[in-house]
């Protein structure tokens, strides 16, 4: 049963960021939802018995996979789409800051939240790379070292450091007027 | 990379930081997230139904097999001599004879 208040501890600790962080990577609540408690359930299922201190990194290796699973259906299915000449509902070539802005505006809770500033922020975090983005969050959010980030990235610290030096370079390019 | 601008995009991440932590979810996303935590945490105390193992198959097709080869064991054809008949035949001599004078019947009369 400490197994089960320590994991319901964690998720509630996480399950915001995570669900922030999967919304960027894909742009839809409701897909952003199904990848979160997928990530928790994967991580209940299969790793809750691990050693407390490598959930974080455990899950959100989980959560980033099942971003690029989504990503993939995603890509296949405008494949398929593509080779019949028709397209996906929802499916959309248009710029990903004006579409994350557009589906603000159908999510009136969701925007009404949101100061310009945060918009500015989180719009500029979705437009990062993905790579770049999940460095940054994990260290900048999650509070990961560069060791733990690279363990829930699966690639090398230096790459860490690479993808996390460039984000910052980048938001802060984009977000000069707002962040003197 | 100059010490200005490291201390720089230490004050920016910060107050990224400081923005995202403020910013928040919707009640409805709030919800529906704790839902999901919920039977995430629920599951630990679900039994745990595990994959077939990887004999499984193979097993069931070995058993196909052998119950297709009894069947087909079980379904003898049909005897070319009535066993009934057989059975009533005292003289074993007899048919053979008369296996035999069939035989000259067909052949080798005319080798004769």
């Amino acid at each position: 049963m400490s197994n089960a208040s320590a994991l319901n501890r964690f998720l509630t600790d996480v399950e915001q960021r995570a669900f922030r962080m999967a919304r960027f990577a894909v742009a839809d609540t409701d897909e952003a939802l199904d990848i979160v408690q997928d990530a928790m359930l994967t991580l209940a299922s299969k790793y809750a018995n691990k050693p407390e201190a490598e959930w974080p990194p455990l899950f959100f290796r989980i959560l980033r996979n099942r971003i690029t699973d989504f990503h993939r259906r995603r890509t296949i299915q405008k494949g398929i789409f593509a080779l019949f000449g028709t397209r996906p509902a929802g499916a959309d070539d248009a710029n990903p800051l004006e579409q994350l802005s557009d589906e603000r505006h159908a999510e009136p809770d969701f925007r009404a939240q949101l100061n310009v500033t945060t918009q500015r922020l989180e719009a500029a975090v979705a437009a990062l790379p993905a790579r770049q983005r999940e460095a940054f969050l994990l260290r900048v959010w999650e509070g990961f070292d560069v060791a733990a980030t690279a363990r829930a990235m699966r690639c090398s610290e230096g790459s860490v450091k690479t993808h996390f030096s460039r984000a910052v370079h980048a938001l802060r390019e984009r977000l000069e007027d707002d962040w003197p | 990379m100059s010490d200005g601008r490291r201390v720089g995009d230490e004050a920016f991440v910060a107050q990224v930081r400081d923005v995202l932590d403020r910013s928040s979810v919707s009640d409805d996303v709030r919800t529906r997230l704790a839902a999901a935590r919920r039977r995430a945490v629920a599951s630990l105390d679900a039994p745990v139904l595990r994959p077939p193992a990887r004999w499984v198959p193979v097993g069931a097709l070995a058993t196909t097999l052998l119950a297709v080869f009894l069947s087909v064991a079980v379904q003898r054809p049909p005897p070319l001599v009535d066993e009934q008949q057989l059975a009533t035949v005292e003289d074993m001599d007899l048919l053979i004879d008369l296996e035999f004078v069939a035989w000259l019947d067909t052949d080798n009369v005319d080798a004769g």
